[in-house]
């Protein structure tokens, strides 16, 4: 199973619409995924952002049984850190809805993000 | 909690790394280079890396650079005297809890504490569970 994360502004969900800095979302929009289909998408809420804090919503999302994520931009150190403990980041910096990425999700159409891609002076 | 300290020489830094030690355990780590330090805490379980502003080979926030590829997980701060905005622009992306002046004093390492303390309790609060 697949469980994604799109950082959201306000309460979420899927007709809900996507927050630009993950660090800084309300709460992020889990999607559980299942042969291609959803089956369950659920709300969680985001910890308060600390500047250096890259770490807590790593570890939040990896609690959360997180193994891919969707953001418009991302740092550097957040990148490395949630390659490391196992989630997928993927790439969409244009539309600003939650459902049109979702599809594109489940189609295959969104690529992950690449290092060149990363947000401010340290490749947020 | 770990903290280690990368630099050639540490004696502008005993103010703060005799605070610190009266917290934590902190390892100083004299390198020249930070291609050795890079090396020696290449995926080294730590929680706080300082480094100085300029190391031979590199600068500071050119070593945390190319640390958050090797140890994403590690903290850092960085010394120097940059304005805060050009600092905050330079580093943008890279998760440093803070800029350190050339010579940090005792209120510089309350003020790096209270950081750390607040990122580990942080992550030390339990997982809200999701709601549908």
């Amino acid at each position: 199973m697949i469980r994604l994360a799109i950082p959201s502004e306000g309460q979420g969900g899927l007709d809900g619409m996507r927050a630009g800095h993950f660090g800084h979302c309300d709460v992020f929009t889990c999607i559980d995924v299942e042969d291609g289909q959803i089956k369950e998408v659920s709300i969680l809420a985001n910890k308060e952002h600390v500047q250096g804090g890259c770490m807590v919503p790593v570890n939040l999302l990896a609690e959360a049984g997180v193994n891919a994520l969707v953001v418009g931009g991302i740092g550097m150190r957040p990148l490395m850190g949630f390659r490391q403990v196992g989630i997928d980041v993927y790439h969409d910096g244009v539309r600003p809805e939650i459902r049109p990425v979702v599809d594109d999700f489940l189609a295959g159409k969104l690529p992950q993000i690449t290092n060149d891609q990363v947000c401010g002076g340290g490749g947020n | 909690m770990t903290i280690v300290f990368i630099a050639k020489d540490f004696s502008r830094f005993s103010v703060l790394v005799d605070r610190l030690k009266q917290e934590q355990d902190v390892e100083l780590v004299p390198v020249a280079t930070g291609a050795a330090g890079l090396e020696k805490l290449t995926n080294k379980p730590l929680d706080l890396v300082i480094v100085d502003e300029q190391l031979d080979d590199m600068s500071g926030i050119e070593f945390v650079k190319q640390f958050v590829n090797v140890n994403p997980l590690a903290n850092t701060a960085i010394l120097g005297s940059l304005p805060d905005g050009e600092f905050h622009e330079v580093t943008e992306g890279l998760g440093v809890l803070m800029q350190l002046p050339p010579q940090p004093g005792k209120q510089d390492a309350e003020n790096l504490l209270a950081v750390l303390a607040k990122i580990s309790g942080l992550l030390a609060t339990p997982t809200p569970k999701a709601n549908p």
